[in-house]
């Protein structure tokens, strides 16, 4: 699998071979709370750095997923801003945001008898009207052939298994063209296949510059994939910073409320398990 | 590339030349066959009436489907025929004059005040719930009946000859100035339906994965239903609630186009407006000189056909997402 079919070319366009310019995610005191006033996420502020893939990692509840959605903007904090580089994302619309940022949700159901190839096209929506439209057809085409669905292209979404799907919501992120793309446990229901397919392209993404936004159950799979890792426990970020720092036995131990055990070896974590 | 385009096109040319074939079967047949004045003062708008009614319809369940990713939705289901009809009739007793422009605009408020009370009680974490919206028509209709039943018997409407076609559904009322107080919602709906097409399409995403794609879910909603409200409320004014056309229109036209918004609802329009015209010719002639309702017409056919679609849509889902 290969991006450098993706990449944007024609006059006044970058050469195939650079990296794009990333964008990076700031949140600002952000906090989410539920209409009774309980915290969904407790004030938070943190930076997702450009250009690099940060994995977000946490117990279930914990609010992974609330910080995820608040970072992608398609979930309002009821307190604090986002800031896409700098700016506030409160002054940008849909459209804006869309050609800023791409998002893989968990729920990846397809209303109608939509094909495949309808589902990618729609990764184009942001840039409907500009100059990129003219490469539609070219982009498309090549997220098709980088995710290997070239052959489902003209099946009904119905008829896909799990993870053809979610091959296929990932051509509509690729096809986006975004400069940051952000996952919502995108490994859930994938098979060893599914998963290796799926770490290839979080990988090329991120050769091509993306900042990427990842969160996972999977420790020892991410921290092979990400520069950063943020661990949110108790609706709150309990850390944040490269691998090695975070992921440890202290850390994970306080995060997951138990003994969780972790040996690092050369070429990452060789050893993660729960001691009870 | 298989072009589902190309496809589209043959559909419409002939579902065109259906409409075209009962539009002519209609002006011409009924008693004194080919009277020149009958064809003109009464056949005419009376055909002109069902084509736009029937269009407005179709392309008003395209809207609601679309827009509520809902494959069930119906004007009459979801509560904005019984509405718009509770609007007309509070017209009616007020003095307002009956196919008057006044009228259809009194259905219109009616029809959107319903959709509105309907999609603010389904909204659940900012996501429109498929059984809710089912329910809230339920008891919009149920309330929208009862006042509209209140209202013609204390207003002395009751027992009218006009009153009785329109309450079950007719288009024996229909006249030029009738025709002339649709056309415009309907083309004004029409029109706001094939540009909000495209952004239909991506909203089958869900509103989250809409958005994140750049659909400003919360305008493209309103735009449709507002168009829905505009194709189907007038034509409530004058020939009263016809159900079930605009859910089983798109969804036979949707099994030959595909999904994509813009072709179904071209060629549901075309296909709608030959439906209705097709019943109404039955409705006048089937046991003439007597006319039957042609509401009772397209329930009866309707019903059953929405309990086949209800069926199939769970089994394929699985139950209500």
């Amino acid at each position: 699998m290969t991006m450098s079919k993706d990449t944007p070319t024609g006059p006044g366009r970058v050469p195939s071979t650079s990296r794009i310019p990333a964008m990076s995610i700031e949140l600002v005191e952000c906090a989410l709370r539920t209409s009774s006033g309980r915290f969904r996420l407790k004030p938070t502020t943190l930076t997702l750095a450009s250009g690099l893939v940060t994995a977000v990692i946490g117990p279930n509840g914990a609010g992974k997923s609330s910080l995820v959605a608040i970072a992608a903007a398609t979930l309002k904090p009821t307190e604090g801003k986002v800031f896409f580089d700098a700016n506030s994302v409160s002054d940008m619309d849909a459209r804006q945001m869309a050609q800023s940022r791409a998002v893989l949700a968990q729920d990846l159901s397809v209303s109608f008898g939509f094909n495949a190839i309808d589902v990618v096209s729609w990764g184009r929506t942001p840039w409907r009207g500009t100059e990129r439209q003219k490469q539609d057809s070219t982009v498309i085409e090549a997220a098709l052939h980088n995710l290997g669905i070239v052959e489902l292209a003209y099946r009904p979404m119905s008829e896909l298994s799990g993870g053809e799907r979610k091959r296929v919501h990932l051509a509509r992120i690729l096809a986006q063209e975004t400069r940051c793309v952000l996952m919502d446990e995108p490994d859930s229901d994938l098979d060893l296949a599914g998963l290796a397919a799926l770490d290839l392209t979080i990988k090329s993404m991120n050769d091509f510059g993306k900042t990427m936004v990842i969160s996972s159950h999977d420790i020892q799979r991410v921290s092979r994939l990400a520069d950063r890792i943020v661990v949110v426990a108790e609706q709150k970020v309990m850390a944040h910073g490269e691998v090695r720092e975070i992921v440890t036995t202290e850390i994970l131990s306080e995060a997951y409320q138990t003994t969780v055990e972790v040996q690092w070896g050369d070429e990452g974590i060789t050893h993660i398990s729960i001691v009870s | 590339m298989p072009t589902l385009r190309g496809r589209s096109v043959w559909l419409f040319a002939i579902v065109l030349v259906a409409l075209s074939v009962s539009v002519v079967i209609s002006l011409l047949s009924g008693a004194a066959d080919s009277d020149p004045v009958i064809i003109w003062n009464i056949r005419a708008p009376r055909v002109l009436t069902a084509v736009l009614v029937g269009a407005g319809l179709a392309v008003a369940g395209v809207l609601l489907q679309g827009s509520l990713r809902n494959p069930l939705a119906d004007p009459a289901l979801v509560g904005v025929s019984a509405g718009a009809a509770l609007g007309a009739v509070a017209g009616a007793a007020l003095g307002v004059g009956y196919n008057s422009y006044v009228a259809a605009a009194f259905a219109l408020l009616g029809g959107s005040l319903a959709v509105l009370i309907v999609v603010w009680v389904s909204r659940t974490h900012g996501r429109i719930e498929v059984v809710t919206v089912l329910l809230g028509g339920i008891a919009i209709t149920a309330f929208a009946s009862a006042v509209v039943a209140i209202l013609i018997s204390v207003s002395g409407l009751a027992g009218s000859r006009p009153v009785s076609f329109w309450a079950t559904g007719s288009f024996a009322l229909s006249n030029w100035n009738g025709v002339l107080s649709i056309a415009p919602a309907v083309v004004i709906g029409m029109v706001i339906a094939l540009f909000i097409a495209p952004a239909l399409n991506v909203l089958s995403l869900g509103d989250d994965a809409a958005f994140a794609s750049g659909i400003e879910v919360g305008k493209t909603r309103v735009w449709a239903l507002g168009a829905a409200v505009l194709l189907t409320g007038a034509g409530v004014a004058v020939v009263g609630v016809i159900a079930f056309i605009g859910l089983l229109v798109p969804h036979a036209v949707r099994l030959l186009t595909g999904p994509g918004h813009r072709s179904l609802m071209i060629v549901s329009a075309i296909a709608g407006a030959f439906t209705v015209v097709a019943a109404d010719t039955v409705a006048r002639l089937v046991v003439s000189p007597v006319e039957l309702p042609v509401g009772a017409i397209t329930a009866i056919v309707g019903a059953p056909l929405f309990l086949v679609i209800v069926a199939r849509t769970r089994s394929r889902q699985g139950g209500w997402a």
